[in-house]
């Protein structure tokens, strides 16, 4: 058995001033050393809710958790340390061009000098962005900036990744190798990999195990084989949408019943 | 049957501008006008009752022309320059291009805009008008009369804003949609209302109402004036109060210059609906990209002055991301801009203390607009440091240094300006208030990122920037009181206490904004 990389106990994060809007709902989950851990749910469940409470971005309003054995609370700077994080809607320099915002991003983590001007060079290259490095960020497009952020995610060669969307805004070509690259980072070199995504290829490829999360609770966890199995579905697809509720058929088009002249 | 399609956008436009209304938003044009209606019919004519007989004699001397001539030039000016001005730092491209993706005619667009914009404009300029004609009203005038004043102020307004309507689309148009082109909107912004802050100074100071009496009509000045409609309308205006009463005592001239400012008014209407298809043109000017330039010697200055090591590189990365904005340049420029003009129009102290007086209530405004940055880019950038270990300390720590390398020198500057309006003051003494004011300017910055680090702006429009940095001012202006009490024990006692009550208060400030910032989400 693996050690546990990430434990929570009954998580829970609320907003607002007596705590009416719950983003997160009593989360008891474990996500072992090595495992790829896909984490699903429709847009507003608590992803990423889920995803700041594990980076120490936000503080939950209850419950407890570990990562990397360091408490949630207590040791916030050792989990930021070993944490990498590609967010959903990031905050850019867009002044800075690519390399000086990985060199930014390097400094904020401590990596030495000598090793993060490599770093940053081969990670350029491996984005292929690297003829465009000294471009501001500003006119670069979605997909570009999103390739450069996850070079800042890795820049510091944390054991823990979190990926909030990885490839959604990505070429297909990008997104194949962003996929083969996580799954090179959790086979080869062992890291631990959670993934918020809504793409369900590339999670059922990837992840190990899946959670889903519909409205602040973690209603399914298990394999995809498990999530088919317990809901008697064939595909992942149908068995999220069985687990979260999907639109029913006789909806779709009932929009268009009154019609204009 | 089709909408017009202006007029839809107009009502937009309406509902964008009073959504913190509510609900009430639809009683918004009453709750303004009942007061209007009010003031104008009870209480300024009871006001100007009292003052009749000076009206009169301003009214016969020939300081009346000139004095309406300008405040209706000053409308005029500010009308055409504040769309301009709004929208070069709003950049709503995005906006604009989802209207040209609807069935629209570029004029709808424009029309639009100048309809759903003029109710709020308006206000303004009918409680002006109000004003005017309440205090015409004793001297006789008829109801005729009346109206036709307020067609002049409402007349000058319509075409002014149509104009600074119609030259804000073209330049937004010309600059571009692309980010330099944002980034360049916001710049110029600001740069656009020094001038006007410069004619507002010169109106002040007495200059323009001085070079339009010595001149009378027939100097260069009044010459430029003339050829607005503004300054037909301030003549039918005097003439009025010169001869009140209906309209058989009117002369032709009266109704002619009136109806010449409909004519410039629907001329202008009818040319700028032609020129709205170029003036809506969001084809991008340019493909090219923004290359950052290799690091050169200022930037590796910085970087030795913060200490080399990661932090010389954080404080690197945060002065490039905020040197490379023209906005954030342009704020400065303004800020020395306005020192500039007051020295200029109002200058010429007694003392150290009067010289200084400026650069008190100045300082705070630019340490405001250099720190303010901070936030503007929204939580998610706060949230790269939140993410890094000790994140918010390093952020901390790199804007102080940023902020005092950008503020210092500007201090210095700024100080040798306020100085050379002291008359006889020594090198020592001079030396003295320059460190002075550079101790008083690091507190400022403390202070100013202490501020907006517990009130954070996640905002890049300078309005929403506004709330603390008038806290700042308004601080500052209490220090320059208490100081001033204080002075009955000398005056280095007062400027002790300043510099004491800024340093301690910011710091206070600081400790409170960065425990804000460790639990912001």
């Amino acid at each position: 058995m693996s050690k546990t990389m990430i434990s929570t106990k009954r998580l829970s994060k609320s907003y607002g001033k007596s705590g009416q809007v719950i983003a997160l709902d009593k989360l008891t989950l474990d996500v072992y050393e090595g495992e790829t851990f896909g984490l699903l749910g429709p847009n507003g469940a608590g992803k990423t809710t889920t995803v700041r409470l594990l980076n120490c971005i936000v503080k939950p309003t209850g419950g407890s958790a570990t990562v990397g054995g360091y408490d949630l609370i207590e040791n916030s700077i050792e989990i930021k340390r070993m944490t990498g994080l590609l967010a959903e809607s990031p905050g850019l320099y867009e002044k800075l061009s690519a390399q000086e915002f990985l060199e930014f991003m390097g400094a904020l983590y401590d990596v030495p000098s000598d090793i993060l001007s490599v770093r940053v060079d081969k990670l350029l290259k491996l984005f292929g962005l690297h003829g465009r490095r000294n471009h501001l960020l500003e006119g670069y497009s979605r997909g570009m900036k999103q390739k450069v952020l996850i070079a800042a995610a890795l820049i510091h060669d944390p054991p823990l990744l979190f990926f909030d969307e990885p490839t959604s805004t990505l070429d297909p070509s990008a997104a194949l190798m962003v996929r083969d690259l996580m799954k090179d980072l959790s086979e080869n070199v062992g890291k631990t990999i959670v993934v918020c995504s809504h793409i369900l290829p590339i999670v059922e490829e990837l992840c190990d195990r899946i959670g889903i999360i519909n409205r602040g609770e973690l209603v399914a966890v298990g394999t995809v084989d498990e999530l088919m199995e317990r809901t008697g579905k064939d595909t992942l697809e149908k068995a999220y949408i069985d687990i979260t509720g999907g639109v029913q058929q006789k909806e779709l088009l009932s929009w268009r019943e009154l019609r204009s002249a | 049957m089709r909408r017009l399609k202006w007029l839809v956008l107009a009502k937009n436009g309406y509902l964008l501008r009073t959504s913190s209304f509510g609900r009430m938003r639809y009683a918004v044009p009453f709750l303004i006008g009942v007061p209007i209606v009010v003031a104008v019919f009870v209480i300024i004519p009871w006001i100007a009752d009292f003052f009749l007989d000076e009206l009169e004699v301003f009214f016969l001397s020939s300081a009346a022309v000139t004095f309406i001539q300008i405040i209706l030039f000053t409308i005029f000016i500010l009308f055409l320059t504040f769309p301009i001005s709004f929208s070069l730092n709003s950049g709503q491209e995005e906006h604009y291009e989802v209207l040209l993706s609807a069935p629209l005619k570029p004029k709808d667009v424009i029309l639009g805009k100048f309809v759903g914009d003029m109710p709020f404009y308006s206000v303004a300029v009918v409680v002006a008008s109000s004003l005017f004609v309440a205090l015409l009203l004793p001297l006789g005038l008829g109801l005729v009369q009346a109206v036709m004043i307020m067609g002049i102020f409402l007349l000058t307004f319509f075409s002014a804003l149509w104009i600074g309507v119609l030259l804000a689309a073209m330049i937004r148009s010309k600059i571009g949609s692309s980010a330099r082109g944002k980034d360049l909107g916001k710049a110029l912004s600001m740069t656009v209302a020094l001038p006007m802050v410069g004619l507002m100074y010169a109106i002040m100071s007495g200059m323009v109402y001085s070079a339009l009496l010595d001149s009378g009509s027939k100097g260069p000045l009044a010459f430029a004036l003339d050829l607005l409609p503004s300054s037909w309308g301030a003549d039918v205006i005097v003439s009025f109060a010169l001869n009140p009463g209906g309209a058989s005592g009117m002369s032709v001239e009266e109704p002619l210059r009136f109806v010449a400012m409909i004519i410039f008014f629907v001329g202008a209407l009818w040319v700028g609906t032609k020129l709205a298809d170029r003036a809506y043109s969001l084809e991008s000017q340019s493909l090219s990209s923004n290359l950052a330039r290799p690091e050169g010697q200022f930037y590796r200055t910085v970087r030795t002055v913060s200490g080399g090591g990661s932090f010389g590189s954080l404080v690197v990365s945060v002065f490039k991301d905020y040197g490379r904005r023209l906005e954030n340049i342009s704020k400065v420029v303004y800020i020395i801009g306005l020192m500039l003009l007051v020295t200029f129009f109002f200058g010429g102290a007694e003392d150290v203390g009067g010289g200084f007086i400026m650069l008190f209530f100045l300082l705070p405004f630019l340490s405001g607009f250099i720190v303010g940055e901070v936030t503007v880019r929204g939580k998610e950038n706060l949230f790269i440091y939140r993410k890094a270990p000790r994140g918010e300390a390093r952020l901390v720590r790199a804007r102080i240094v940023q902020s005092m390398i950008v503020m210092i020198p500007l201090t210095v500057i700024a100080s040798a300006i306020s100085l050379t309006t002291v008359p006889g003051l020594g090198t020592g003494p001079a030396l003295v208030m320059v460190l002075y004011m550079i101790a008083l300017s690091a507190s400022l910055i403390v202070f100013s990122l202490g501020l907006f680090l517990m009130f954070p702006v996640f905002s890049e429009k300078p309005a929403d920037m506004m709330g603390n940095v008038i806290i700042l001012s308004v601080f500052m202006m209490g220090c320059f009181f208490a100081a001033v009490l204080l002075s009955v024990y000398g005056e280095i006692a007062g400027w002790l206490l300043i510099l004491t009550l800024t340093t301690v208060s910011g710091t206070i400030a600081l400790f409170l904004g960065v425990r804000n910032l460790k639990t912001l989400e």
